[in-house]
């Protein structure tokens, strides 16, 4: 799958390799990127958008991001699977938490460390993928959710009862309204997302396109497989603790049923969902899968009370049919994820009035 | 010794459910390569039509097997003729992502008919133990065992010998070979969906036997994973001896070692062993040529 | 084809993401009408109960609209709005329902509660908004907004168990010498919580106790039950829901295991029946901290109970009776009365939730709950609830008392 567009803008020649790499290559594009961000970090300020509500859910939709890009980079750049996402966002949150309470380390101080610490356990976790490969990888990444979990439930008591963590600040400014914790979020959300999308232009982001396109092709071209199969399995990792530790600052509790094996597989979904290897396609994939979420979350009560001739419960079961059932058509229907009908869209969009 | 004896029975019993619930995964790898995440969901709407004919409809025991068992079959055909046909073709991981999305509408199916609250525990077999020495074994537990091993038999042999068999390995190397050598992709991928339900709802039933019909059934699907992995995702046999080997230490670590140890530390084997033998003890090694 | 289909989708995402602000403003707030609000996991691991618990306080809402116009106090009436929203289990959906249950309104709120809801702890803290508790989790114990009606914390759970079993042995003349009891457990997460610190806790009661786990996928309990049984325990305790307890029972009975096993407070004694049947869960004994629906009908019923009963053949014809639906109830009814007596103070437009917390729920003393549990009064420092329980067996498939109402243990899992 092309993570660049297939067509340049009309009119748009690059005459060095510089020219071609460019992220941003035309003027409408800053201008729109600008507008975009401008947008994005005003959106409590707008009276119409500033709910709490609403913003609570970007923030969810934000930190998923985050983690999501990681695991894209991980499993769309790189090729390998990971289905034990959410077991790193556990320890980056829970190292950021106690490294806060205990140390009083403020949350700036404690991000960095909860990133490292969890790509260094990613990297242990990364390491049978020097022999696995495709699938069976996966089962190794499931036993990092099991057994990371499982430490964290029965030798430190502190994390198996959950703890409650201080929220962010800087100076005197508390960042624990949604409307405030937003901004946060955003630009937590916005840098991850440069980074993740200028990776790709490195050597190392070509090396993972190498290994996932055919790792026997790519280790005779004379790139050391494991060091960077280790360094994918890292930066995903290193994402998922920076999420951890905004989560458990956002919520200011920290505890291990926020990170289960349910949303390490939802995780997987949404990268699927928004289209392997490609930075927009998993803003994309979050946005829509967490709004079908949402969809449950707040018409399921409503039917439930219209429905009283169903066995109880029946609702929320009528609701995930509904749930499961629109994401299944959208599937069939869109099997290479958002990210290709957005190319198609972009191609189209260039091409007119000459598509074909 | 008794305590020892008493725990490597125990753990050979449950490894045997495992090792059942594997073989609905191996059956669907072996077709189409797809890991199947409804395996479970699967097992739990099996376990719950089962329930319907004998403790809702109070009909007679073998009558509702006799009901149940096409009524899995038919379940495993509508899957796959409804989601899975129209992804021939397509990737792979989409088509991984569509049994993710299947196990919610199963779970919203199972619980808009059943509810959520859990069903009684229909028992299959008749209760009773079985005395060798000094450990005890419930003959349910037996029979499960049994089971197991007979369905094993059964798909080896399916496998290596019949047509039918033969043309649903060739499947799973190829979609467009087996096409153009004059054989039903299609046709295969129906018939294998159909099995792997009816083995799934084997598995719901023996389970539905000790734990009760309940969600909570559809966990087992997950437990169950590691069993298919360590056999090798190619192989019946496999699936069961790994089922058997899961169970295995599970008990011990479990039965010695205390705090819920085993599962994390099957995993931790697992891993190990993987290293040595990346495709399972007898999963299909690819060869690979760029 | 693809690309209709596809625009279909996108409007509908569209249109979600934009009706969802629209749709706060709809739920405008009529007069007199109050919202209490509801969050719990109605899908996900723990829906069986908590669905039930939540019906429980809502049909006993609407029946006091029903019946009685609604709640009146001195300066005046309301009615409830009683609205629910389910965090599926997950901490952060816990959140969103909060915000967006306060946007409509909510001056209360209630839950079943699990360690998702804990994590609301600092919301309704903040919002003013006090919580009525279904059970309480860790975080709630700690919490000056959290009112309970339940169990005095999950650490409580063994521990009031072996102040009971101490307390008859002791009046049995101490056979033994010392006290031998155990617990098998399986591997949920709750489980370490309710055996915290346990070793100083038996070594002031001067007994022994061992403890056992059983992974949860497990068809087989009996190794552990066996070594329990070699240690010489008296009595078993079994720290499970539901599922894992059948499996505890199916392994007893094939292995003809003679010790009393007793369920603790995670699964009601009824939901082991409707799992397991009758026959097998024949003598297993249970904890309850109210009056429960499986209460064989001969012993007959407290007003409380009746009342329940009524409101269950009401609003679910035909199914089977659940107890935690009682404990909703208590929920429901300790809700009424904090709104009933805010009211004598303060006029229902003034009606927020710390008018609500000052002048009713704080000031709540004695109230008999009709006979459902020991009276409940809440004093600072001591939001806890009835802190009684009851130790119920089971008979032909009903329960029935084997104790009377105790004093719980009050054991706090401590905050850092």
């Amino acid at each position: 799958m092309a993570h660049t567009s297939f067509y340049p803008p009309s009119g748009i020649y690059s005459d060095s390799y510089r020219k071609d790499m460019r992220i941003v290559k035309t003027k409408t594009q800053w201008v729109l990127s600008i507008v975009s961000l401008i947008f994005l970090f005003a959106i409590p300020q707008i009276p119409f958008f500033n709910s709490p509500y609403l913003l609570r859910l970007l923030i969810g939709v934000g930190i998923t991001i985050i983690i999501c890009l990681g695991l894209n980079v991980l499993t769309g750049y790189c090729g390998q699977l990971n289905i034990g996402q959410s077991a790193f966002v556990m320890v980056g949150g829970f190292t950021s938490g106690l490294l806060n309470i205990h140390l009083g380390w403020p949350f700036w101080m404690c991000v960095i460390p909860a990133g490292i610490t969890s790509a260094v356990i990613g990297a242990i976790f990364g390491i049978p993928s020097v022999r696995l490969k495709g699938l069976y990888l996966a089962l190794t990444t499931l036993g990092a959710q099991i057994i990371l979990t499982w430490i964290a439930l029965f030798y430190i008591p502190l994390t198996a009862a959950g703890f409650s963590v201080g929220p962010i600040t800087i100076g005197t400014l508390v960042f624990n309204t949604p409307k405030k914790f937003y901004y946060v979020a955003m630009f937590f959300t916005v840098m991850m997302t440069f980074f993740a999308k200028n990776m790709m232009r490195t050597g190392p982001g070509r090396a993972f396109v190498a290994i996932r396109d055919n790792d026997i092709a790519a280790e005779a071209m004379g790139i050391d497989i494991f060091r960077y199969k280790l360094l994918a399995f890292m930066i995903c990792t290193f994402y998922a603790g920076v999420a951890g530790s905004l989560l458990v600052h956002y919520m200011m509790w920290a505890h291990l049923e926020s990170f289960t094996l349910q949303d390490s597989i939802w995780y997987v979904v949404m990268v699927i969902v928004g289209g392997l290897g490609s930075i927009e396609g998993t803003i994309f994939g979050v946005i829509f899968i967490t709004a079908l979420k949402e969809l449950i979350f707040v018409i399921g009560p409503m039917v439930e009370g219209k429905l009283p001739f169903l066995p109880i419960g029946a609702g929320s079961g009528l609701l995930l049919v509904i749930i499961g059932g629109v994401a299944i058509l959208f599937l069939i229907f869109e099997p290479r994820g958002l990210a290709h009908r957005w190319n198609l869209v972009k191609a189209y969009y260039r091409l007119w009035p000459f598509g074909y | 010794m008794e305590f020892f004896g008493k725990i490597v029975a125990a753990g050979l019993m449950n490894g045997a459910v495992y090792g059942l619930v594997a073989i609905g995964f191996v059956l669907i790898y072996k077709s189409s390569s797809v890991l199947n995440f409804s395996q479970g969901y699967m097992l739990l709407l099996g376990g719950y039509i089962f329930w319907s004919f004998r403790g809702g409809l109070r009909l007679d025991l073998f009558l509702s097997l006799l009901l149940t068992l096409p009524c899995a079959f038919l379940m495993g055909i509508l899957i796959e003729r409804i989601t899975l046909r129209p992804l021939i073709g397509q990737p792979l991981l989409s088509m991984i992502t569509v049994t993710i999305f299947l196990s919610l509408v199963l779970e919203g199916v199972a619980s808009l008919f059943w509810g959520t609250y859990p069903l009684e525990q229909i028992t299959i077999f008749p209760k009773g133990a079985l005395k060798l020495g000094k450990t005890v074994l419930t003959t349910e537990s037996l029979f499960a065992f049994g089971l197991a091993i007979v369905v094993m038999m059964v798909l080896i042999f399916f496998f290596r010998y019949t047509r039918l068999g033969l043309s649903m390995r060739g499947v799973a190397e190829g979609h467009e070979i087996m096409q153009s050598m004059g054989i039903s992709v299609k046709r295969i991928l129906t018939i294998c969906w159909g099995i792997a339900g009816v083995a799934a709802t084997l598995g719901g039933i023996l389970l539905g036997g000790t734990l009760g019909f309940q969600l909570g059934l559809s966990h087992i699907g997950l437990l169950a994973i590691p069993a298919a992995f360590i056999g090798g995702l190619e192989s019946p046999e496999g699936a069961v001896l790994g089922g058997l080997l899961i169970g295995l230490i599970e008990s011990i670590v479990s039965g010695y070692v205390g705090k819920a140890a085993g599962v994390p530390a099957s995993y931790i084997v697992l891993i190990v062993v993987m290293l040595f033998r990346p495709y399972g003890f007898f999963g299909l090694e690819r060869i690979e040529r760029v | 084809m693809k690309t209709k289909m596809f625009s279909l989708v996108v409007c509908v995402v569209a249109g979600i993401i934009v009706a969802l602000p629209n749709s706060i403003t709809w739920a405008q707030k009529p007069v007199a009408e109050v919202v209490v609000g509801n969050i719990s996991a109605m899908t996900g691991p723990t829906s069986g109960t908590h669905t039930m618990c939540q019906s429980g306080s809502k049909d006993y809402l609407y029946y006091l609209n029903e019946k009685k116009g609604g709640i009146e106090g001195k300066k005046g009436r309301v009615k409830i709005k009683y609205l629910s929203y389910d965090s599926q289990y997950v901490a952060t959906k816990a959140k969103d329902g909060f915000a967006r249950l306060r946007e409509q309104g909510m001056i209360v709120h209630t839950h079943c509660g699990a360690a998702h809801s804990d994590a609301l702890l600092m919301d309704y803290e903040q919002a003013k908004i006090p919580l009525v508790t279904g059970s309480q989790g860790i975080a709630s114990m700690w919490s000056d907004w959290a009112y309970g009606n339940y169990h005095s914390g999950v650490a409580n759970m063994a521990r009031s168990w072996i102040v009971w079993l101490k307390r008859d042995w002791e009046k049995a003349g101490k056979p033994g010498g010392t006290l031998v009891l155990g617990t098998i457990a399986t591997d949920e997460p709750w489980v370490p919580l309710s055996l915290w610190d346990m070793d100083s806790f038996v070594k002031e009661q001067g007994i022994k106790f061992f403890t056992e786990t059983i992974p949860k996928g497990t068809t087989d309990a009996s190794p552990q039950l066996l070594r329990l049984k070699n240690a010489g325990c008296k009595q078993i305790f079994v720290s499970s829901s539901a599922p894992g307890s059948v499996v505890v029972l199916n392994s007893a009975k094939a292995m003809n295991l003679n010790i009393p096993l007793t369920q603790c407070a995670a699964a009601t004694l009824g939901d082991v029946i409707a799992l397991g049947g009758p026959e097998l869960t024949e003598g297993y004994q249970g904890e309850y901290f109210y009056e429960p629906m499986s209460k064989d009908p001969k012993l007959g019923a407290s007003p409380g109970l009746k009342l329940a009963r009524e409101l269950w053949e009401k609003n679910h014809p035909g199914q089977r009776p659940n107890d935690m639906y009682v404990n909703g109830i208590l929920s429901g009814m300790i809700i009424a009365e904090g709104i009933r007596l805010a009211l004598d103070e303060v006029t229902p437009e003034k009606l927020n939730g710390e008018a609500l917390k000052k002048y009713g729920l704080d000031r709540i003393r004695n109230f008999d709950c009709m006979g459902l549990t020991k009276p409940i009064s809440y004093v600072p420092d001591d939001h806890i609830g009835p802190k009684h329980v009851r130790y119920w067996v089971v008979r032909k498939g009903f329960v029935e008392p084997i104790s009377d109402w105790m004093p719980t243990t009050t054991f706090r899992i401590p905050k850092k």
